[in-house]
């Protein structure tokens, strides 16, 4: 004989699963959860977009880069200017965060003992996610900065 | 220091140290669904080592008293982060796995670490997972965001990925190491283990 609490532990939580189940049914139709990236286009239209790489000691280096609006990325952006204009670029994948982590440009590399870090910022603000999960579009300002670890302005964010 | 005491507490840090500085590699990539929350799409789990801490955590929590539950996460952290690195978060990160050892070791003295409060012990892990990071994520908001209402939401909208893979990541890990670790405890297997003299029979029957 079943007793009354497995028939109560059931009941509830098949309510609970299907309410979940509905729940992500409804995530998914409204794109809050996406299977593949969103934002990759199959558009292959070329776009340019300004990276500037901030050493942090008064140099500063521009670049014009113009690329595939279909993978363009700050990763992307990053490792075409660094191909074109023959300066290295430290970056290791992370699998489980799907992005690139950049520890150096040009020679300089981050430095955790006077805290400082590569980061970069788009249109001026403080880029939130990672470097390969940040589309860019046409007319876009990228700035990589060697600095301390900080969140910058939010305002005007896109 | 008892040598019972010793023995819980030496494999807890070993463990935690080993797997913290160990297992990053053998984190699977983060499956290709994404998040959309505030205009901002991030991978659905960012996955990190936190469960084996935690994991460490509650069971130092559940096998040990008040003094030694925080003594055991801490101790991992302070280990493995003179090897890793950290910065000023880590005020947060250890007070935060300390937190967890604590909820364990106010769940073990209320209510005991055996399998009739099984779902007791789920729910000290998830509680865990959510006060951990609350706080953890007060923390880097208090450091490196600027310090108003939309700063406090973008940081935890970015860490939306991280605490669903906090949670699905220590409910299987509570599951498959945390509750068998208090069947064994319940049957006093773990202490034949550690006193192989008495024969197993004769301890079960001390119940």
């Amino acid at each position: 004989m079943i007793s009354r609490r497995v028939v109560i532990f059931v009941i509830i939580g098949v309510v609970v699963l299907s309410l979940s189940v509905a729940g992500i049914f409804k995530l998914i139709d409204k794109g809050v959860i996406t299977f593949g990236h969103p934002e990759i286009s199959s558009d292959n239209e070329t776009i340019k977009v300004l990276l500037i790489i901030d050493y942090g000691d008064g140099r500063l280096d521009k670049f014009n880069v113009s690329i595939d609006s279909g993978n363009a990325t700050v990763y992307s952006v990053l490792m075409k200017a660094s191909e074109e204009n023959g300066f290295p670029v430290g970056a290791e994948y992370y699998p489980q965060y799907k992005s690139h982590y950049i520890y150096s440009i040009n020679f300089t590399d981050q430095n955790p003992k006077i805290n400082k870090f590569w980061q970069y910022y788009i249109n001026g603000n403080y880029g939130p996610v990672g470097v390969d999960l940040q589309k860019v579009e046409n007319g876009d300002i990228i700035e990589w900065k060697f600095e301390e670890p900080q969140m910058g302005s939010l305002e005007g964010k896109k | 220091m008892s040598r019972k005491k010793i023995a819980i507490i030496l494999p807890l840090i070993v463990a935690g140290i080993v797997g913290r500085l160990t297992l990053s590699r053998l984190l699977p990539p983060s499956p290709d669904i994404y998040i959309n929350v505030n205009g901002i799409t991030q991978p659905l789990f960012m996955m990190d080592l936190f469960f084996v801490i935690a994991t460490v955590s509650m069971l130092s929590g559940f096998l040990l008293d008040r003094r030694f539950s925080i003594v055991v996460p801490v101790s991992v952290m302070l280990l493995t982060d003179l090897i890793i690195g950290n910065n000023l978060i880590f005020i947060f990160t250890w007070s935060g796995f300390a937190m967890i050892a604590l909820l364990s070791y106010i769940l073990k003295s209320r209510k005991g670490f055996n399998l009739q409060s099984k779902y007791l012990i789920l729910g000290t892990g998830i509680a865990g997972v959510l006060l951990y990071d609350l706080w953890t994520n007060f923390g880097c908001w208090l450091l490196w965001y600027p310090h108003t209402v939309e700063g406090l939401i973008l940081c935890y909208t970015l860490a939306i990925p991280f605490t669903l893979w906090h949670l699905l990541s220590t409910t299987l890990s509570v599951t498959f190491i945390v509750l068998p670790i208090a069947y064994l405890k319940e049957t006093k297997t773990i202490r034949f283990l550690l006193n192989p003299e008495r024969k197993p029979d004769t301890v079960i029957a001390d119940n």
